[in-house]
């Protein structure tokens, strides 16, 4: 039962201000889709929540269950409970998948990780075999994202950040792993939470979300239901943006 | 027995007192004569300096051959037996050296047309000139040569065993093997150095490898990390032959591996692999030449290590492909790891090409674990430690996949395994 609450986040890449000032709560058992059009933001937001190194949180709170993560490294911050799907998860050649997850959960015996990953790897449409391999070594990007997802299964975080998880996936893909997570936020006993960064409807028709918001800028500019996806297809985002002044225009 | 007393030794080093370097006596003549010799050359060589390209960013001047002494009788063997169990598998024959001094050679299920001896009356053939003092050194203090002899057409299955122990503290030892493969013959020898003390060793191992024949070789060098370790290993191989060598270098203060591999025969290769990882203030020094001197030969080196804390790695790498060796193809590859803020390491391929129609490749990097793959363990909840212990030891899985030698797998993981641990700081597993 972890909430995570981000309160007045502002965080600097390459000493750069990208966000300025997010706040938004997500309940567990609740999904959220963050939607915004290229550079608003949306990546440097799930990069500040996981701790990635060079992006700064210059102030603001994140917490999930009442404990600030804000001071704590990544890893730390995913022991707490949070997973962060990456766009581009890269290969780590040497290091395969049951001895990455042995190491994430030094209790679980290996024997376990492995019958774990592979019942999910089954269940998610990822070839076993691949699993075998070094981390992402040879797979393909939608093969990639079927990972994520896998590993996500076996950790059995609180909340999963997925940033474009959608990309690179066929339609069959997309529909089992919104199947797949749809079914670990209703299941009581996991109730994971799923904040999806996201382009596409496409991911939001097999993934319901609770709340959309729009981040435009590095700011929260609008939040909806599900409906706010058919205005923002049609309409786009230049409705939020603000005029740029034009200093020679006087 | 021919005269020259430790004093002819020391002109060279002219410091040094002449009781630490005595000269074996005992061997079979040609030996006795061959030390004679070599004593005088290593009079007339000059000390080794790291001015000299050869020794170039190596701690050489620290050497002081006055810490070690020349060994006059071997001890009991203390260390082989442990490390000898931790070998799984069958031998087909175990040799074990004390302080260059060969103590046993047990040889249960040798075939026909082996013979393995350390008192062999025949005078190796291709004995090297000596470019180095130290080379001269080996050969003036060496107490026997270990002969390895496979007669045409002999395959031996199990891998053959020298077991180098390191025993005495401030040892100075110089072993000295050479295997011969006649034509058609296979075999698979492996060196182990293991060692607790402070000791210099001058170890020599030649390779000659006969037409159509194939050798696979590995050194894993295991000593302690006071000690001086300066390996040469020297191979021709002829026709239609292959080569095959993996050195691990894991202990010393000096580590040093020089090989030099001459394809003399047309369509001969030789696969080169080597490994090390340095902590502390430790020196790793891999010094190869991949020497082409027959048409249609290949060679393919890959040497990849890691240095981290103050640990420094050299790596210095030539393509020599000799007028008339066309249709050759060369390729080295060099990979580093640098994992602390003091450690060092340096790369420099060099290239001797002296015939057009060849191909020849080489790739060098030196830089830290990448932060991308970093990150990305960190994000599934792996500590910072393990999860540089993970990409490290991941680093080296692609040549450790390679070794030629597949009894010597575990022994290797497991030495690595635990070397990572405690130079990164975490506990196995």
């Amino acid at each position: 039962m972890k909430r995570l609450i981000v309160q007045d986040l502002h965080a600097n890449v390459a000493g750069r201000e990208i966000l300025h000032g997010i706040s938004f709560e997500v309940a567990p058992g609740e999904i959220h889709a963050i939607m915004g059009p290229n550079g608003s933001g949306k990546s440097t937001l799930a990069h500040a929540i996981m701790g990635r190194p060079g992006t700064t949180i210059t102030s603001g709170s994140i917490t999930l269950d009442g404990v600030e993560l804000v001071h704590l490294p990544a890893y730390a911050r995913a022991k707490a409970g949070l997973f962060l799907g990456l766009q581009h998860p890269v290969e780590v050649p040497g290091v395969h998948f049951v001895e990455a997850l042995t190491a994430a959960m030094p209790d679980r015996s290996t024997a376990d990780i492995t019958s774990s990953l592979e019942s999910a790897a089954e269940a998610i449409g990822l070839n076993v075999g691949l699993l075998s391999r070094s981390l992402n070594v040879g797979l393909s990007g939608g093969e990639r994202k079927r990972s994520e997802i896998v590993q996500l299964e076996v950790l059995r975080s609180s909340v999963a950040l997925l940033d474009e998880i959608d990309s690179g996936l066929d339609v069959d893909a997309l529909a089992a792993i919104g199947r797949h997570l749809s079914a670990a936020v209703s299941d009581p006993s996991w109730q994971l939470s799923v904040l999806a960064i996201t382009h596409f409807r496409r991911l939001l028709d097999v993934l319901t979300p609770d709340v959309i918001h729009v981040l435009v800028d590095g700011r929260l500019v609008d939040e909806g239901g599900p409906e706010l996806v058919s205005v923002l297809e049609a309409e786009g985002y230049a409705q939020y943006r603000t005029a740029a002044v034009d200093p020679f225009a006087l | 027995m021919r005269g020259h007393s430790a004093a002819d030794l020391l002109k060279g080093f002219p410091l040094l007192s002449p009781t630490n370097l005595a000269a074996p006596t005992e061997g079979p003549e040609w030996l006795v004569d061959l030390r004679g010799r070599a004593a005088v050359e290593a009079a007339s060589l000059e000390a080794p300096s790291a001015t000299e390209e050869l020794w170039r960013y190596s701690p050489i001047n620290d050497l002081n051959l006055q810490d070690f002494a020349t060994v006059g009788a071997p001890t009991s063997p203390t260390l082989a037996q442990a490390t000898l169990d931790r070998l799984v598998g069958e031998r087909a024959a175990t040799v074990v050296l004390v302080d260059g001094y060969c103590t046993s050679i047990t040889a249960p299920g040798l075939p026909d047309g082996v013979t393995i001896t350390s008192d062999s009356e025949i005078v190796p053939s291709n004995l090297p000139s000596y470019r180095s003092h130290l080379d001269a050194l080996h050969d003036a203090l060496t107490p026997a040569l270990i002969t390895v002899d496979i007669a045409n057409g002999v395959t031996v299955s199990d891998p053959i065993v020298i077991l180098h122990e390191l025993a005495q503290d401030h040892a100075l030892t110089a072993p000295w093997l050479v295997v011969r493969l006649g034509a058609g013959a296979s075999a698979r020898v492996v060196e182990i150095a293991v060692g607790g003390g402070k000791t210099l060793t001058l170890s020599s191992s030649q390779f000659e490898v006969g037409s159509g024949a194939h050798l696979r070789h590995v050194a894993v060098q295991l000593a302690s990390p006071l000690a001086w370790h300066l390996a040469r290993q020297v191979a021709t191989v002829d026709r239609d032959a292959t080569f095959e060598s993996f050195s691990v270098g894991l202990g010393g203060a000096y580590d040093r591996v020089h090989t030099e591999v001459t394809i003399t025969g047309s369509g001969g290769s030789s696969k080169l692999r080597s490994l090390y990882l340095g902590a502390e203030h430790q020196v790793h020094d891999i010094r190869t030449v991949q020497d082409h001197a027959a048409p249609h030969t290949t060679s393919d080196l890959l040497c990849k290590g890691a240095v981290a804390e103050s640990a420094t790695s050299v790596y210095t790498g030539t393509i020599k492909i000799r007028n008339g060796a066309i249709r050759s193809d060369a390729v080295q590859n060099n990979h580093n790891l640098v994992l602390g803020e003091h450690a060092r390491a340096e790369s420099v391929p060099n290239l001797d090409i002296q015939e057009n129609d060849v191909r020849c490749a080489h790739g060098s990097t030196v830089g830290p674990v990448d932060e991308e793959q970093r990150y990305y363990l960190e994000s599934r909840g792996i500590e910072p430690e393990v999860a540089e212990r993970l990409l490290v030891t991941g680093f080296f899985d692609d040549a450790l996949d390679q070794l030629p030698i597949v009894e010597v797998a575990p022994l290797v993981r497991e030495v690595l395994s635990a070397r990572l641990s405690s130079t990164l700081g975490v506990d196995h597993g």
